[in-house]
């Protein structure tokens, strides 16, 4: 299912990346960019002053011009860009397709797949393969980003490369400087799942590294690697100091969350 | 630890090997009564001591770095590679000017000439009988096939270990070789055809090999020395794997210098990442850098990242609004407009605004707020300054929700 990109339209410096990252990712998945405009409700103000600007009644139609202009003025085509309204104060209704870009996060958002692409004005880097990395552990969470992550690249052409990232506890009773042998069995098991999920894309490899700093190892691991994007999804029952908070929280890397429950 | 040893293994061996071409050249030279090889064994002995003091010189680099000497001791090395450089081109001057006086020799009325003018050392022609051949083969020619082999063995180990003295004593050492190989040439032509002088142009030739390598090893040295960049090709991809590192917007500044065999980076780098990230993308970059530097040559890397942030342009911009009530919209001129929002903008964020009730006197408001831009939500046609506040730029916002222009809900 081709996703369709959200954004929430902000003129800042941070709010022109996002939106070229959010342009360039509907570009690469063939998807609709979808450009969210809030409104607030006091329509006789905003009546008068639709009226005022350009002789119409539709303040909306008068932004979608304005913002029309702007999104060309950044090298985004607006013919294909879709522009909605959505009331101020009132949570916005996200389709099951959608990808939502932007760093910043409502609580009601967390339900949907959401892109925090930091700095980043486009997905891929230059070398043209997209380079995806998934952190998994013994719970389900892992499988969860998984499916969130094969559910994406799906959509897109070209190389894909997908690395399995694992960080262990020592195990005190293995002999070994080898990571991989430090594994628990719940670790395995979730790792061949996710192997068994990811069957359709070949170019995969496991990296696990032994580390006490699990976020560190994450984006540590991900910047040497180069990856283009991270994808997690929160575990249950987290009560504080999720993994994907506070990967989020200093990440150069885009993240791609999972929604916390999985759309059908 | 374990290079170490070999570095010292190989000087131990090159002292070794000294020691057997001073015996041999000795006894040999005394025996066929040849000046040459006896002169060459004794220079042989000087040659021991300046293998000392390179063993001096490694052990000295390789103490460890301390608080008062945060770069340890390296340089040691560099100053080994400078001198073993003054002592090449030495070497090469003196054999230059042995081959020329042997050359001139042929030419009395030109040896006399040059020697009114400038002091050469007396020749003393090649004369073996035939019967000492075999003998005098085996030691130049043996003693050459020894300088090359442990000469090449010299700088294999150095360059393993990242010991540049050692290195330089290993191309010394090859040197000596060269030279052997010239006085064998020498002697073979004596003995085959009656011409001792092909020595002379063969050893000028060698002269100049040493010189040219001389000058390598000494301005290398020098570099080091006076910290000189480890050169614009290896900066630039040092710039270009460091920029690579997501999160790392430019490297604003970077100096690079040779310390021994290892080089060393100094860097600044402009990101946007929040300092909790900045562990993460030093260790990016170094992990990108170490195989770089060990694949160009240098025996190890020390990287010292400082982080700052992209320049800020902080400037002021203001906005003409509307409030009614709880509602907040930008106006679509003065006349609409019941407030003035005043923004603090950095690195393109709006990061402090505050609402000001519209003054009588906008223009010198806006003035005393030193705002830089001041925008509306107005008709698309009404090109900029067209406002009737035209003290300052006036430009058309992308929309009349502050919430879209960046203006954060208190």
């Amino acid at each position: 299912m081709v996703p369709s990109i959200h954004f929430r339209l902000r003129d800042t410096r941070s709010g022109r990346t996002e939106l070229r990252y959010a342009a360039s990712l509907a570009a690469l998945t063939g998807g609709r960019l979808i450009v969210i405009l809030p409104f607030d409700g006091d329509g006789h103000l905003l009546t008068e002053l639709a009226w005022r600007v350009c002789q119409t009644t539709e303040l909306a139609e008068a932004e979608n011009d304005r913002v029309r202009g702007y999104l060309s003025g950044l090298g985004i085509d607006p013919a294909r860009v879709e522009l909605i309204g959505a009331m101020a104060g009132r949570p916005f209704t996200f389709p099951n397709d959608a990808i939502l870009v932007g760093n910043d996060v409502r609580a009601e958002e967390r339900r949907t797949h959401r892109i925090a692409p930091f700095d980043q004005s486009a997905p891929q880097s230059d070398s043209g393969a997209l380079r995806i990395m998934i952190p998994f552990a013994g719970g389900p969470s892992g499988l969860r980003a998984t499916e969130a992550a094969a559910r994406f690249v799906r959509t897109i052409g070209g190389t894909i490369e997908i690395v399995l990232y694992h960080t262990t506890w020592p195990d005190p009773e293995v002999v070994s400087d080898v990571p991989a042998l430090h594994m628990c069995k719940e670790v395995r098991k979730s790792l061949e799942r996710i192997m068994a999920s990811l069957d359709a894309f070949p170019q995969r490899r496991n990296l696990i590294e032994m580390t006490e700093d699990v976020p560190g190892g994450i984006l540590r691991a991900a910047l040497r690697q180069d990856v283009d994007l991270i994808v997690m999804a929160r575990g249950a029952g987290t009560a504080r100091g999720s993994y994907v908070d506070r990967v989020l929280s200093r990440s150069t890397v885009p993240v791609l969350i999972a929604p916390e429950e999985v759309s059908s | 630890m374990k290079r170490s040893a070999n570095a010292y293994h190989a000087m131990c061996i090159a002292i070794a090997m000294y020691g057997v071409k001073i015996a041999s050249k000795l006894l040999v030279g005394g025996y066929v009564a040849s000046p040459m090889i006896v002169g060459d064994g004794y220079h042989n002995i000087s040659d021991v001591f300046e293998a000392l003091a390179v063993i001096g010189v490694m052990a000295l680099a390789a103490r460890r770095s301390s608080e008062r000497f945060p770069f340890g001791f390296r340089m040691f090395e560099n100053l080994g590679e400078l001198l073993i450089g003054l002592s090449m081109l030495w070497m090469a001057f003196s054999v230059f000017r042995d081959a020329a006086s042997g050359l001139l020799a042929f030419a009395p009325s030109l040896d006399a000439a040059v020697r009114s003018v400038v002091t050469l050392p007396h020749h003393e022609p090649v004369k073996l009988g035939a019967r000492y051949f075999p003998l005098v083969v085996a030691v130049t020619l043996g003693n050459a096939v020894l300088s090359l082999l442990v000469g090449r063995h010299q700088v294999a180990v150095g360059r393993a270990s990242g010991r540049v003295s050692l290195v330089a004593d290993g191309e010394e050492t090859k040197s000596d070789g060269r030279i052997e190989i010239a006085m064998f040439v020498g002697i073979l032509g004596e003995y085959l055809f009656r011409a001792p002088w092909l020595e002379y142009p063969f050893a000028l030739i060698v002269s100049g090999l040493i010189a040219r390598t001389g000058i390598g090893i000494l301005l290398a040295g020098g570099a080091s020395l006076v910290k000189r960049s480890i050169g614009a090709d290896h900066e630039t991809a040092i710039r270009r794997l460091t920029s690579s590192v997501r999160g790392i917007t430019d490297v604003a500044e970077l100096k690079t210098f040779r310390t021994g065999g290892h080089a060393v980076c100094i860097i600044k780098v402009l990101t946007r990442a929040p300092i909790g990230a900045h562990l993460d993308l030093k260790l990016a970059v170094v992990d990108k850098l170490a195989p770089y530097l060990t694949e160009a040559g240098f025996a190890g890397s020390e990287c010292f990242i400082r982080f700052d942030t992209p320049p800020k342009d902080r400037h002021r911009v203001a906005y003409l609004a509307i409030r009614q009530g709880a509602t907040l919209t930008i106006a679509p001129d003065e006349a609409e407009a019941t407030h003035v929002l005043v923004c603090d903008v950095e690195d393109g964020e709006i990061v402090r605004w505050k609402e000001w009730p519209k003054p009588e006197d906008l223009p010198t408001f806006l003035v005393e707020k030193r705002a830089r831009t001041l925008y509306v939500f107005s008709r698309s046609d009404m090109g900029p300054g067209a406002h009737e506040s035209a003290v300052i730029p006036t430009a058309n916002a992308v929309s009349y929700a502050p919430e879209v222009l960046g203006l954060k809900a208190p």
